[in-house]
């Protein structure tokens, strides 16, 4: 199996002005499609070491390995002197007909991402012994500290919002006189609230931030990884990509797209339960 | 032609490719890259030999066209290697308009060549047949491509009693084969101004009908005078001698009477021939053009056709009114 890249072409003014009026005749080249071959990919590794050690913008080779064509199925037959052009990010070819050689037509750019293999690292199985150790425990307490004060604080919220409401609802006391009181209270409630709804963010992120430690340091998994679960839907084994860590009530969620058989990422996304607190068995 | 020849001739003909990227008529069978001619010569040997002994002559013409005539069933072969680029069925065009870019994965063809073909002088599609290069016998070569061929070949058989191609190469400097060759040197060689005014011309306005002669050209144009005369100059003649040297071979005037006033009047005998040229394409008798010429036409009343061809002027109007 090879990787065949098919780049749309676009014509240069330089084409016009060579051959004017020739466009009914000339067969024009709409797209070119080349195999990533090793040598390819030698010369393109070549190329950004020049480009990293002498600070260049481009480099330019001539190649053979090209095919034009002016719709899918019709291949011109015509020698082009085709070059293919890499820069830090990208690569793409440009050609002009067999006698000239300034380039009359260019191919989109393509992006260097999607030439070099996509090796992904080993998929990793979740060791769940690693959290009896003590820096695992000392980061559940945090954790669970962090989240026992925003549960304070939710609480605390709910609490306030209904006296806010009540303050709302209260009815004005006369006409003339101002009711100072209760528009002070009014104001001190809901700077409260803010500062409360500010609070409870900030241990969110804190909360996410200690989940995402806790699983480098101690399961050994940072987001991006392949992990394997099970599913609690009949019980079968799959493998997701983490793509988010999360932290709910004494168990920690990674959530990602599920793996395919053939290796690429499915719609689908696939969340796998992690249990840092030990159930309570009293209740 | 010996196959050897004609082997040597194709790979000549591969120095023309440039110009025929302005001829849409030429369709050249071997592209021009060395490398892939040089892997394809010893299939192509082996299939001029079963085409050989199956009973085809083989034709070339100077664009590279290689057929294979067949007097007895009356076909003519065109045939052209490729590369096999089937795989880009796979290729979505929409989405390559869209993104700019496809990257897929297929497995390259196991035959990585290509030999289309098609019955020429009809209105046959072009078929293919994939090969690679594991061939060493006549026989197998025969099997794998000359047997689809005839069986191909059947509704199309005994459309043809003449080789075409070869009718063609007798006519190979026709306006269009020129105009390639004008647009080609316009382009790409210094100074040829007589070819760089003759595309010009015909770029810009319909040419109904060109004489080319040893002096220069003689076009027919839309344009309100009618005629346009070009005349060759110092490198317009060696790029033209070097590629199309049957422009410059001297012209008999078949008709006695023009031939006779030729002789008398040498300053515009270009124009004498090509109105020779002219009404024998429109009459196509020796006989009837001298009628013609000696009759008294509706635009000359007073003198008959060949009293006008005295002056350069009488010509013009001679020649202006036998093409339209």
């Amino acid at each position: 199996v090879k990787k065949l890249l098919c780049l749309n072409v676009e014509i240069l003014s330089a084409f016009e002005k060579t051959k004017p009026n020739f466009f009914h005749i000339i067969p024009m080249p709409a797209l070119c499609s080349a195999f990533v071959t090793t040598s390819m990919l030698d010369s393109i590794n070549g190329a950004q070491q020049l480009i990293e050690e002498n600070n260049l913008v481009e480099v330019v080779y001539h190649t053979s390995d090209v095919n034009w064509f002016s719709s899918l199925d019709k291949i011109i037959y015509q020698t082009i002197n085709s070059r293919l052009h890499v820069t830090k990010e990208s690569i793409f070819y440009s050609g002009a007909f067999a006698p000239e050689k300034t380039p009359a037509f260019v191919s989109m750019r393509l992006p260097l991402s999607c030439i070099t293999p996509t090796s992904h690292p080993p998929t990793k199985e979740l060791n769940l012994s690693f959290l009896s150790t003590d820096t695992a425990k000392a980061l559940i307490d945090e954790i669970e500290n962090l989240e026992r004060e925003m549960q304070i604080a939710t609480d605390r919220y709910e609490s306030l919002e209904g006296l806010s409401n009540a303050i709302e609802g209260l009815k004005t006391a006369s006409i003339i006189a101002e009711s100072n009181k209760t528009n002070a209270l009014a104001h001190e409630v809901s700077s409260e609230l803010k500062l409360l709804m500010k609070a409870t963010e900030v241990h969110e992120t804190a909360v996410q931030e200690k989940c995402e430690i806790l699983c480098k340091r101690i399961l050994n998994v940072s987001v991006g990884d392949r992990i394997i679960t099970v599913s609690h839907y009949k019980n079968k084994s799959l493998e997701i990509q983490v793509e988010s860590v999360r932290y709910y009530n004494g168990t920690m969620y990674l959530d990602g797209p599920k793996v395919l058989k053939n290796g690429a990422l499915g719609k689908r996304s696939e969340t796998a339960y992690i249990n840092l607190v030990p159930e309570d068995e009293h209740q | 032609m010996n196959i050897n020849n004609v082997i040597k001739a194709l790979r000549q003909s591969r120095k023309l490719q440039p110009i025929s990227v302005y001829c849409p008529q030429a369709q050249p069978s071997v592209p021009a890259n060395r490398e892939f001619f040089d892997e394809i010569t010893p299939i192509l040997k082996l299939l001029l030999k079963a085409f050989k002994q199956a009973g085809f002559s083989d034709c070339l013409s100077k664009w590279g066209e290689l057929t294979l005539f067949n007097s007895t069933m009356g076909i003519e072969i065109l045939m052209r290697m490729e590369p096999n680029t089937s795989y880009m069925s796979r290729v979505s065009m929409a989405t390559i308009k869209k993104n700019g870019y496809e990257v897929i994965e297929i497995l390259p063809p196991r035959k990585s060549f290509v030999l289309n073909y098609f019955f020429y002088g009809t209105k046959s599609k072009w078929r293919q047949i994939p090969f690679d290069l594991e061939f060493s016998s006549v026989e197998s070569v025969y099997v794998e491509f000359i047997q689809p061929m005839l069986q191909a070949s059947k509704p199309f058989q005994g459309r043809l009693k003449t080789s075409l191609q070869l009718e063609k190469n007798k006519h190979f400097a026709t306006k269009e084969t020129v105009f390639a060759f004008a647009r080609y040197a316009s382009n790409n060689i210094a100074s040829v101004h007589g070819l760089a005014q003759l595309c010009q011309i015909f770029v810009s306005k319909y040419v109904r009908e060109c004489f080319f002669s040893d002096y220069g050209a003689v076009l027919f144009t839309d344009y309100w005078h009618g005629i346009q005369i070009i005349t060759w100059h110092k490198n317009d003649r060696t790029f033209l001698e070097k590629h199309i040297p049957e422009i410059f071979e001297p012209y008999r005037i078949t008709s006695e009477s023009i031939a006779r006033v030729s002789e008398e009047n040498e300053d515009h005998q270009f124009l004498l021939e090509a109105l020779d040229k002219a009404l024998l394409i429109n009459l196509k008798d020796v006989g009837e053009v001298e009628l013609w010429l000696n009759d008294k036409q509706y635009f000359t009343v007073e003198k008959v056709p060949i009293r006008l061809l005295d002056t350069l002027e009488g010509t013009f109007k001679v020649l202006s009114t036998v093409v339209r």
